[in-house]
């Protein structure tokens, strides 16, 4: 199978932006105060924490999230290695002038 | 990609049991300034487990590999007394006493914990020499330490519960005595006791 990558990307860049998993269920303060800013990269502590924002259940419903999530990005992986590891072809036509 | 551990929730899922049992509890202080990353579920779940009972014994087991946690608080002793004299003033065998019964149905749905490698039980003879204690024994593969403070907590919670109802109803017994009294002063009584 050929993958013509200029007409993957434009075809990428026309599809709207939106969640991959929706988060609608999502506690606001664990998904914004919590999730993402250690997606991020950034460094929380337990002292950071407010307890009384959020219930025992809505850790359940973010863990499920991010499963999900996971599973997503895990089959975005699996795409994304098989076009590194896929062989280039040359252009048959020509491309310049 | 940066990957969140998947015992991250767990582990703040222990200490949220801490915290809706005891916003102030001295687990909040030793892990103030620790990292949230989910490394430490074992370790935290553990201090989280030590937070609701005034005295907590563990044993570990190592032919066997079985931790037993046992708990000893004055408000376990006091409820199964309470029971003795309640079963004392009316006469009533252990097996007849409601309040018997509602504990020990609100035990087993309180430490119901969804693993299959623990059992649990609890003991209410108040003459026993070991005393009225609750018992948790985690199996080699037990597998949800975090659950345990839930569990602790719900437990507790029914100890309060059930105190309360069990001190109305001993107080109780003496209301129809007083209220059916009769005779020159009895009024004076009655006014007393209310």
């Amino acid at each position: 199978m050929l993958l013509d990558l200029h007409v993957l990307q434009a075809s990428l860049n026309e599809l709207p932006s939106e969640e991959t998993v929706d988060s609608s269920e999502v506690n606001p303060y664990l998904l914004n105060e919590v999730l993402r800013p250690l997606l991020s990269g950034k460094v929380l502590h337990y002292g950071d924490i407010d307890y009384s924002e959020f219930d025992a259940d809505d850790l359940r419903v973010i863990s499920d999230y991010c499963d999900k999530r996971e599973h997503v990005m895990h089959g975005l992986q699996r795409i994304v290695n098989g076009l590194v590891e896929a062989r280039a072809s040359a252009c048959k036509g020509r491309a310049f002038c | 990609m940066i990957e969140i551990s998947e015992y991250l929730w767990e582990t703040l899922y222990a200490i949220k049991a801490v915290y809706d049992h005891d916003p102030n509890a001295q687990i909040f202080q030793l892990y103030k300034d620790t990292a949230i990353d989910g490394d430490d579920l074992f370790e935290i779940a553990e201090n989280a487990i030590n937070q609701f009972f005034a005295d907590t014994r563990e044993y570990f087991n190592e032919d066997n590999e079985v931790a037993t946690y046992v708990f000893f608080d004055p408000i376990i002793t006091q409820y199964w007394k309470l029971c003795d004299e309640y079963e004392k003033r009316l006469q009533l065998d252990p097996k007849e006493n409601r309040f018997r019964s509602d504990m020990n149905r609100a035990l087993e749905s309180a430490l119901y914990i969804p693993d299959y490698s623990y059992n649990a039980a609890w003991y209410s003879d108040t003459k026993h020499k070991n005393g009225c204690r609750i018992v948790i024994l985690c199996y080699l593969e037990f597998n949800t330490y975090h659950w345990i403070p839930t569990a602790l907590s719900e437990a507790y919670d029914a100890f309060v519960h059930y105190t309360q109802q069990i001190k109305a109803a001993i107080a109780e017994l003496d209301q129809p005595k007083i209220a059916g009294l009769k005779g020159p002063g009895c009024q004076d009584q009655r006014k007393k006791a209310a």
